[in-house]
């Protein structure tokens, strides 16, 4: 507060228009050391009893926001390390999920007879000798490319690839496949893709489903 | 207010007293301390107070400013290290505790102080003695005041005032100030 404030204060306070409270924030400034000689009256009238509950407030309210910082500080902290450990674990994840090739892995077949595991788009490694049946596959319907997956690989579970916050390519995979989608309950792999890259992925995917489907017709 | 009922009183008062000191000092030890000195100051305040006083209201208040006296206390008194007391032999600095207390100069100033306050405070009309005490003693607002003593809000705000004046001129005359 300023002198002015203060001898403001004063003045309010002689005319009976102070609150206890500002009365205590008065006994506070009245009692300053520096305080001017003519405030020594107006500091021994509000009394001991005014100055020292105005200080055991004053102290508690700066105690009050001393923990109040170290709290916020500790959320910070606690925030900060709960964040760095969920991104070393998703990209322990992501690396060690990930494939040799470029590519990212897309789709991961589980059978009982045998199991094939897409870690890259190369036809070599799509295995499964099932019953494949001629189609053709549309490339920009990325439930469709899924079915075929699932037949041709004889998938019991097909972990699916979606792209992280990306309700359509959800919507797209799920497609047909909704209860079978709703089934897997392997978590799925999370790839920070959007729909167009996801759809190359399959585009890709399905190059490779189409030269096991060449190798089969030509058995 | 005679000695048993003050001691009646005492008993009820000192929960909330040592509550408002653990509040403080987080120690039930200390909070006896406190609880032990503001009822000793309690007792010479209510020797000049009527039973119908709001005493519990004061005790809190008197607490308050028994933890704050002995905080000043405990963290206020350092050891000052004397720049002349090494010991000679390996120089180490001599360490001497600084007395804090106040002088027997400030302690008799405070009493005379003390004394020109109650004189000046003795001197109100009843009234005017009443409703300022409420205020002081008691940290009653305005309008608790009203409704206690039964007279306006605008009346008591106006003596207050006329008390609050005239002790402000006597103590002005009293401090030549």
């Amino acid at each position: 507060m300023t002198t002015k404030d203060i001898n403001i204060l004063i003045d309010r306070y002689l005319a009976g228009e102070t609150t206890p409270e500002e009365e205590r924030q008065l006994a506070l400034e009245v009692a300053r050391e520096d305080a001017p000689t003519e405030w020594r009256a107006i500091a021994e009238m509000l009394g001991d009893l005014t100055l020292g509950e105005a200080m055991y407030d004053d102290i508690m309210q700066k105690r009050k926001e001393a923990r109040e910082r170290r709290r916020r500080m500790w959320m910070s902290w606690s925030v900060a390390s709960c964040v760095a450990v969920v991104m070393v674990v998703g990209a322990f994840l992501f690396c060690g999920n990930s494939g040799n090739d470029a590519l990212p892995l897309v789709a991961q077949a589980d059978s009982e007879n045998d199991v094939s595991q897409v870690d890259s788009v190369s036809a070599d490694t799509v295995a499964g000798k099932t019953d494949v049946q001629e189609k053709s596959v549309d490339t920009d319907d990325a439930s469709m490319m899924i079915k075929d997956i699932h037949r041709i690989t004889n998938a019991r579970r097909l972990y699916i690839a979606q792209a992280e916050e990306t309700d359509d390519v959800r919507e797209a995979v799920a497609g047909e496949y909704g209860d079978d989608y709703a089934e897997v309950d392997e978590p799925v792999m999370v790839l920070d893709m959007d729909l167009e890259e996801f759809r190359s992925c399959m585009a890709n995917l399905n190059e490779a489903v189409a030269v096991v489907r060449d190798d089969f017709d030509n058995e | 207010m005679n000695r048993l009922t003050f001691e009646h009183i005492a008993q009820r008062l000192r929960p909330r007293i040592v509550q408002v000191a653990y509040d403080f000092f987080e120690s039930m030890d200390d909070a006896e301390d406190v609880a032990q000195e503001t009822l000793v100051r309690m007792w010479r305040l209510c020797e000049r107070l009527d039973e119908n006083r709001n005493v519990e209201a004061l005790s809190v208040r008197v607490a308050k400013s028994v933890c704050v006296d002995m905080y000043r206390r405990q963290h206020l008194k350092v050891i000052r290290m004397d720049d002349n007391g090494c010991d000679g032999e390996d120089d180490t600095p001599k360490a001497q505790p600084t007395d804090t207390s106040p002088s027997p100069h400030e302690v008799l100033e405070a009493r005379e102080m003390q004394g020109v306050i109650e004189d000046a405070i003795q001197s109100l009309n009843p009234r005017e003695r009443q409703l300022f005490e409420m205020r002081q003693l008691e940290g009653l607002t305005t309008e608790d005041i009203s409704q206690q003593v039964g007279i306006p809000k605008a009346s008591v705000q106006s003596m207050i005032s006329m008390a609050r004046k005239k002790l402000f001129t006597e103590l002005k005359r009293k401090m030549s100030l």
